[in-house]
């Protein structure tokens, strides 16, 4: 009988564990669900990502296909939005540039964000490197964000992949100046000074230690500019810099949209649409991961 | 002798010249010896625990002197070889207990990342040892506590942390810098005596700074009083209290206040104040505040010298001094 009440039971460490283990998870999910900014900003977004990659397998309509006879339709019919001056569909060219898009501003934010942590992080700790980067960030930031991606896009020629170089070249300099002042303050925390009276060196006090700590206003900012590459990407298409056509994006969409806004508004209001839709659920969802993230909520609450 | 500092000087590069923080201490420090290292504000207490440890940044600072550690001089070791000394042989408790720990991993996984510097161990190996180190401090319930993140544990088990932390990898000498400033007075006794007890159990050598006389008077065996850079004495921690010879050292004692006896009566204070690093007097460092000054102490810097054996004082008028009356109630 003995030996089946310790099968069953478990030690007084393992129910701590659990214990702690369902608290903590609790937590975070009630913290999450109370989040509206985070909930909304979350179902709009995943709204927008699955129709750009789910809605085109079902519509069976080619975003290039020309056909001159129906261009212009307005929406209704099989083109549920209607077609464009060359005659494509237009729907199914908003979720083809939607697709791309997101994927450009995901990789953007993905990359950029690496880069300035790296940027950031190493100017923070070393004064002279810091000293030196510093004023290259500042000399990249003092030009407006969509003149500097043209310069670069005419440098480089017109190509998807030279668009994420050159947002990537915008971008960059925001997330090390945020990075850096964040690691700034962490720097100055004891338990930096703790682990090097422990004899950790500085990789391991960098990567291990710091980084960690400078996840969540990293995170929040990469949300920022996922949104911002959107739009500059958006832009640097709608002035012919950006995606080249026949490949479509939400800015070369608006730009063809242009010449007829007259006589067919649907080219201009639902690319316009998409962008302002996604731009905005990712910056509910940049606003929502700060306050999840910030600390201080978890004692104010 | 574990221990051996001799004329250390630690000089800082500042946009407004070089600063010399710490001039030339000496002290020493023997295994299973706690020794007291007071002082206000800014005297250079903490610069002299970081210059042991060679923890100030290295671009903007200059060391001279030497520290002998069980012979070895810190100061020719290689930043590798430092990196083993820091944490293995010599260890460091910090003042704050609420920043001193990583908010972002578990107590657990910071004392295990402590021992896997300095020991071939493995992670289960080091995870036994994180709770034994742990549960030396008495700590209640080690083994969750090693599960908690430090913002679920209050001031004083942060601090029990950071001791485990510290004496993990069994150090020959420990380096408390104001290791109970931020606790309650409770905390406080508690954290003093494990200071105690556990140099009680090991012949490790204690340097405690602090600038409370209260903590040296409770667990120090010797003292070494700084003022603005330069030990001006130093003392058992019973000839201190009863025969002060430096006038700074009797203000120090004279400013405690008394818990009986007659409270309403003033509280003494050492006039004046201490002098920035930038103007240094000539003389005698305190004698603009000291009242047994006279001329000849502001021309020419008195010397630390020995009296009676094992103390020493850096004062040209120590002898001269009227008879140490005491505090009363100390």
């Amino acid at each position: 009988m003995t030996s089946t009440v310790t099968k069953t039971s478990e030690t007084p460490a393992q129910l701590i564990r659990q214990a702690l283990r369902h608290e903590r998870r609790n937590l975070l999910f009630r913290r999450i669900s109370r989040n509206q900014l985070l909930v909304s900003g979350g179902v709009i977004f995943a709204f927008m990502l699955l129709a750009a990659v789910l809605v085109p397998i079902f519509l069976g309509q080619n975003p290039l296909s020309v056909d001159p006879a129906n261009r212009l339709q307005a929406p209704g019919g099989i083109h549920i939005l209607g077609t464009d001056t060359f005659g494509r569909d237009l729907l199914s060219r908003i979720l083809a540039g939607g697709r791309s898009s997101l994927l450009i501003g995901c990789l953007v934010a993905v990359f950029s964000s690496v880069l300035g942590l790296v940027l950031g992080l190493y100017s923070a700790f070393y004064r002279r490197t810091g000293a030196v980067l510093m004023r290259i960030v500042d000399g990249l930031m003092a030009f407006p964000a969509i003149l500097l991606a043209i310069a670069i896009m005419a440098a480089l020629g017109a190509k998807t992949s030279n668009v994420i170089i050159a947002l990537i070249v915008v971008f960059t300099p925001h997330v090390a100046r945020v990075v850096r002042a964040a690691a700034l303050v962490v720097k100055t925390q004891t338990y930096v000074e703790a682990l090097n009276a422990l004899g950790a060196g500085p990789t391991r006090i960098l990567w291990l230690n710091v980084v960690p700590n400078l996840m969540s206003p990293l995170v929040v900012q990469a949300t920022f500019i996922f949104a911002d590459s959107l739009i500059v990407e958006a832009a640097l298409s709608f002035v012919g810099a950006g995606v080249p056509a026949p490949a479509p994006s939400w800015g070369n969409i608006l730009y063809e949209g242009k010449t007829v806004i007259y006589n067919g508004w649907w080219m201009t209001v639902f690319p316009g649409l998409a962008i302002m839709l996604t731009v905005l659920s990712i910056n509910l969802l940049g606003d929502g991961l700060r306050d999840l993230l910030d600390p201080r909520q978890v004692v104010a609450r | 002798m574990l221990l051996r500092v001799k004329e250390l000087r630690t000089r800082f590069a500042t946009d407004r010249g070089e600063v010399t923080a710490v001039d030339g201490v000496s002290f020493e420090v023997a295994p299973g010896e706690i020794v007291g290292l007071v002082g206000e504000s800014g005297c250079g207490k903490s610069v002299t625990a970081e210059s042991i440890m060679r923890l100030l940044d290295e671009r903007s600072t200059r060391y001279s002197g030497e520290v002998l550690l069980d012979g070895v001089d810190l100061f020719g070791l290689t930043a590798d070889q430092m990196r083993q000394v820091r944490g293995g042989s010599v260890a460091m408790v910090f003042q704050d207990p609420m920043t001193s720990l990583n908010p972002v991993y578990t107590v657990g996984n910071q004392l295990e990342e402590a021992i896997l510097l300095h020991q071939r161990v493995s992670r289960e190996q080091a995870r036994a040892l994180a709770e034994r180190a742990l549960a030396e401090t008495g700590i209640p319930a080690p083994a969750s506590c090693l599960r908690r993140y430090p913002h679920e544990l209050s001031g004083g088990m942060r601090q029990r942390v950071m001791i485990a932390m510290a004496l993990s990898c069994r150090p020959k000498l420990l380096i408390a810098d104001e290791p109970t400033t931020a606790l309650d007075v409770t905390t406080q006794a508690q954290i003093l005596d494990l200071i105690a007890e556990l140099r009680d159990g090991s012949n490790m050598g204690t340097i405690l700074i602090t600038h409370d006389m209260g903590v040296v008077a409770e667990v120090c065996t010797r003292v070494v009083v700084m003022y603005l850079g330069q030990v001006i004495e130093q003392a058992p921690v019973d000839e201190i209290f009863t025969r002060p010879a430096h006038p700074y050292t009797r203000g120090l004692l004279a400013s405690i206040p008394s818990l009986t006896g007659d409270t309403s009566a003033p509280l003494h204070m050492i006039d004046g104040k201490v002098p920035t690093l930038w103007e240094v007097p000539k003389g005698c460092r305190f004698a603009d505040r000291c009242p047994f000054a006279e001329p000849a102490c502001r021309d020419d810097a008195p010397e630390l010298l020995p009296v009676d054996g094992d103390r020493s004082v850096r004062c040209r008028r120590h002898s001269e001094l009227p008879e140490w009356a005491g505090v009363s109630h100390v």
